[in-house]
């Protein structure tokens, strides 16, 4: 839910809000990590508003963080008069959270008016019941580590690239890596993939986790998805970032793809054996 | 009909061979109107020698799951919590997952599934039979709670078991089930409100219905029209105040009183 746009009968404090004075602002930053499929969430409110920090400090109002995931219907409400700290069980959501921040009234208020309140509206509303909101943020939206480290689910193939040739381009996006080519090398691709899906990890995924690794040495604060689950991946496998060789840290994230070719020699081994 | 499960370790499909079922389905039209249907068939003569990767869930033992009514088969549906409790390690998580929910309702829930939702013989609608309740491919939370064969048997028993806890005992998950499967529409109307993915306002509004219904007596009930005007109230009530914030006997105090003026009852009789 959101209530940006929403109007309401007393003064609330939100971002590009008019009902306080320019000095006053709340925010919010959230910090995430995955551990043990469990989601780790850090939430710390930055309120600069004496008369709201006074209510909170008084136990008349209250910090509230609403989690919700649309995928999987679930909406819990976290209430603290301080920063809080979340460890949420990860089997709960899929692909990603909502977290809506307030502060709301712990009671009703008599006389809701404030010298912080702008002085067109201040004194309009005398009452404040229960529950109501004092204060808002922009609604976050956190991304979840949906593969559990696997690193092979946040590479995606398309078919868009406008080439007659069988070349592929590796597309570093926000959430996935994307790697491009032709149509005909698409269909080619799926059906080598539908039937031994290890033969072509060498051929296409390893450049590309290599390429991603690449980038995270450049930048260590890259938040893309990607980034975070090859992190987390290479974290999971006790490899040191900075001494390992990336395209040697590609193959062992995708277990040594180039082993697939032994059960191919394997098979043609046997199939040789027949022939005979 | 029975459909029994075995002590099975589960799998779900892999992206291809999802792929490939949903989009070619209407090939093999005959195959789905078959209860013995061999899908494993289709897919190793299709070439996948791969179509599955192991999830962590499992059976933990034998289910029966019956159509007691063939007037109406979705009283099959209560013996949800019985197979929501066979089905050790699924989480929202999971039972959200279009892969999984495909390769149940493929390799477990086939011959129930053909009772429970007719798959036409018109080949056309056959084929949006067959995408509704046994894909989901599209993953839309409504479309698995509502449509999907084993999403749908899973969160109708999560939903129940949910409410019924933060009811605090006040409601038993087997009469939100029933409550749920006699009204199809309470249920549907219930996971589409976002009010109520706030399972505490959800136990509220759900205590109030069932009061409401009691009230009037077995020879009638409170209206889906009637319970989702009362929704809109409770949500009027909210506006500029969040019901999360409230506490329980605030909560229950607001629900109670909107619940009487809309279902228009005596709020003296207990």
């Amino acid at each position: 839910m959101t209530h940006d746009r929403l109007l309401f009968s007393h003064p609330v404090l939100r971002p590009d809000g008019l009902d306080y004075t320019a000095s006053c602002k709340f925010d919010v930053n959230i910090s995430v990590k995955s551990k043990n499929k469990n989601i780790h969430l850090d939430i710390q409110y930055d309120l600069t508003s004496n008369f709201l920090n006074d209510l909170i400090q008084e136990h008349r109002a209250e910090y509230l963080a609403v989690i919700k995931c649309t995928k999987t219907g679930q909406r819990t409400a976290y209430k603290s008069e301080n920063d809080i700290r979340l460890e949420l069980d990860g089997g709960e959501f899929r692909d990603k959270l909502q977290v809506s921040t307030y502060i709301v009234a712990k009671q009703d208020l008599a006389k809701f008016h404030a010298d912080e309140h702008d002085i067109e509206i201040r004194g309009i509303a005398e009452n404040i019941p229960t529950g109501s909101i004092l204060a808002l943020t922009n609604q976050r939206e956190i991304l979840l580590d949906k593969m559990d480290g696997n690193v092979q689910a946040i590479i995606q193939l398309s078919d868009s690239l406008p080439t007659d040739d069988w070349s592929y381009n590796i597309v570093m996006n926000e959430d996935l890596i994307e790697i491009k080519m032709n149509a005909q090398a698409y269909r080619a691709t799926m059906y080598l993939r539908s039937r031994n899906p290890k033969i072509i990890f060498p051929l296409l995924y390893v450049p590309a986790i290599e390429n991603a690794i690449r980038r995270i040495k450049e930048d260590n604060d890259l938040d893309s998805l990607w980034a975070r689950v090859i992190q987390n991946a290479i974290r999971s496998k006790d490899i040191d970032i900075d001494k390992a060789d990336p395209n040697h840290i590609a193959q062992k994230l995708m277990e040594y793809p180039y082993s697939a070719i032994d059960n191919l020699l394997e098979s043609s081994l046997k199939d040789d054996d027949v022939h005979e | 009909m029975m459909m029994y499960m075995n002590d099975d370790m589960l799998y779900r499909f892999t992206p291809d061979a999802l792929k490939y079922l949903y989009v070619n389905c209407s090939k093999y039209l005959d195959t789905y109107r078959n209860p013995d249907a061999n899908f494993e068939k289709i897919l190793q003569n299709a070439g996948f020698t791969n179509y599955r990767e192991p999830v962590s869930v499992r059976f933990t033992r034998s289910l029966k799951l019956d159509i007691p009514n063939r007037v109406i088969p979705r009283y099959a549906e209560l013996g949800a919590i019985e197979f929501y409790n066979v089905l050790e390690g699924m989480s929202p998580r999971l039972a959200t997952d279009p892969s999984l929910l495909a390769y149940i309702n493929h390799f477990y829930l086939h011959k129930y599934g053909l009772k429970r939702w007719n798959v036409s013989d018109d080949d056309k609608k056959a084929v949006k039979n067959i995408h509704q309740h046994w894909f989901s491919y599209d993953g839309k939370f409504r479309s698995i709670c509502e449509q999907n064969l084993a999403g749908r048997t899973w969160w109708i028993a999560h939903t129940s078991l949910m409410a019924a806890h933060a009811s605090n005992g006040m409601l038993a998950s087997e009469q939100i089930l029933e409550m749920f499967v006699h009204t199809a529409e309470y249920y549907h109307r219930t996971m589409q409100s976002e009010l109520l993915s706030n399972y505490n306002i959800m136990a509220e509004c759900l205590l109030a219905l069932f009061n409401a219904n009691s009230q009037l007596g077995m020879n009638s009930q409170i209206s889906t029209g009637q319970y989702l005007e009362m929704l809109a109230a409770v949500n009027r009530e909210a506006g500029g105040k969040l019901l999360d914030a409230l506490e329980r006997s605030d909560l229950r105090e607001i629900v109670t009183r909107v619940a009487n003026d809309t279902y228009a009852l005596d709020s003296n009789r207990e």
